[in-house]
């Protein structure tokens, strides 16, 4: 049932999760009306969506179980001070994210993770991508050296600039977020298929242009 | 100068390092909106444009992209994940204020739902949920098919005889223990120890609305024989029970 959507009552009123029945059933938890049943209305309303959220992401149905009690038990704590500020599926959102990328940080090595790498809180200073080996300026031995790096960077950025928007953002979140291209595809609102089709023709592309320059051009 | 390898990847993380740090980072519903196609052409751009140097963002867009779908009917199966969820859940969620007992009020019949029968006044119910349940539907449909293991319930023996043995399979397990309720405690402690008397694991526990304590073990038990002690907040053991954690077939 989506929002917006007339849902006739499938098992009892319970399983109602209109926007109106949501909404009054926020109204009466705050104003401690049967909280309990109004939660259990909100409860049915946006498991399946945190199912959604969590199934891909970990893999043991133990996890998954914890986290999803986990959700529920914050939503249930923090109901009394939502304002209503932004929709309540964000609100919702929100809290399944936090719950979840807090677990995923403690995971040893991401085990249970989609693979991906470990990030800090919100980014305050932009970390390199592990693994990748970006020259610091003070590496920069000679001034021959600064020249021979701003070259090639001035030779990337003019390359890259004329890639076509979506492959050039193809390109940089496979090499700059090392994401697969099914993730690249899910936030790009795109198929894999075109994630596949853009780096192919992003790599020929810069291939063209700075394989003088950089030798190899892999992603 | 000697030519280095290629560091075409090393130069283009230095170039998008070098590009303005990401400050706005769109909220939730912002991403829910963008997953949905809701956001003018400039607004999408500028989102994935974003999404390169924003990680954390990265990640709530995929999450958004999920919430953004529009929820299919439940099947069957799925209702039945979500009953035993919300089983599982609902003693978990701190009682209403007018809700709470003064110890002094002496004994008090469970209120709503569950009605103890005097009879097992002192004894526990072990409730095993098959938790395999929970989660047919959606992982079935993503081609990891999951035996379809119904909810039942144990009801324990009496404590008394000796050697009587509450027994359960070993996987996830959620025992829900029901002291005797003429007294009330604000917390007792559940000691599980294995067949030496070794303690394994100590919990504290809070009555919940039913009145009854309950422990989920997501892990489970292995197989094997436990003692389980419930004491109260001072370590007096009130209740003790035996048991045994059957292998899984
Ligand atoms: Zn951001």
């Amino acid at each position: 049932m989506s929002l917006g959507e007339r849902t006739p009552p499938a098992v009892d009123d319970r399983s109602r999760g209109g926007p109106e029945d949501v909404l009054r059933a926020v109204r009466d938890f705050q104003q401690g009306a049967d909280r309990e049943q109004s939660f259990e209305l909100l409860f049915r309303r946006f498991r399946p969506r945190v199912e959604r959220f969590l199934a891909p992401r970990v893999f043991s149905p133990e996890e998954r179980l914890d986290l999803t009690q986990a959700i529920f038990l914050r939503i249930y704590k923090g109901l009394e001070g939502y304002r209503g500020e932004g929709s309540l599926e964000g609100w919702v959102l929100h809290i399944a994210f936090n719950v979840y990328r807090d677990w995923r940080d403690r995971q040893p090595g991401g085990r249970n993770a989609v693979p991906e790498i470990s990030i800090e809180d919100l980014p305050v200073a932009p970390e390199p991508a592990p693994g990748a080996q970006v020259p610091s300026p003070s590496a920069a031995a000679s001034p021959l050296d600064r020249i021979v790096r701003e070259e090639r960077l001035e030779a990337l950025r003019q390359a890259i600039s004329e890639l076509a928007p979506k492959q050039r953002l193809c390109v940089e979140l496979h090499v700059y977020q090392e994401r697969t291209m099914q993730e690249i595809a899910a936030a790009l609102r795109i198929s894999p298929e075109t994630v596949k089709a853009h780096l192919f023709q992003a790599r020929q592309r810069l291939w063209d242009k700075l394989h003088t320059t950089f030798g190899t051009v892999e992603f | 100068m000697a030519e280095r390898p290629s560091d075409f990847r090393g130069t283009l993380l230095e170039l998008i390092d070098a590009s303005p740090e990401p400050m706005d980072h769109p909220s939730p519903d912002q991403w829910i909106a963008y997953q949905r196609g809701d956001l003018s052409a400039d607004d999408e751009a500028r989102f994935q444009e974003h999404l390169v140097r924003c990680r954390d963002c990265f990640d709530l867009a995929a999450a958004a992209a999920d919430f953004a779908q529009p929820d299919e009917k439940p099947g069957a199966a799925q209702e039945l994940e979500t009953a035993a969820l919300w089983r599982l859940l609902r003693p978990q969620l701190d009682p209403p204020p007018q809700n709470v007992r003064k110890i002094t009020d002496g004994p008090k019949r469970p209120s709503r739902g569950f009605r103890l029968p005097t009879r097992l006044a002192a004894t526990f119910f072990v409730a095993l949920v098959g938790m395999t349940a929970w989660n047919l539907q959606q992982w079935s449909a993503r081609k990891a098919p999951r035996p379809n293991v119904p909810i039942f319930d144990v009801v324990a023996n009496q404590r008394g005889p000796a050697g009587q043995e509450l027994t359960m399979p070993a996987g996830p397990q959620i025992l829900v223990l029901h002291p005797d309720p003429s007294e009330q405690l604000p917390v007792y402690h559940l000691t599980i120890r294995d067949a030496t008397s070794r303690e394994l694991f100590s919990y504290k526990l809070r009555l919940n609305r039913d009145l009854a304590l309950t422990l989920y073990l997501p892990a489970g038990l292995p197989p094997g024989r436990y003692r389980l002690e419930l004491a109260d907040g001072a370590g007096k053991v009130l209740e003790t029970d035996l048991l045994r954690v059957t292998a899984p077939e």
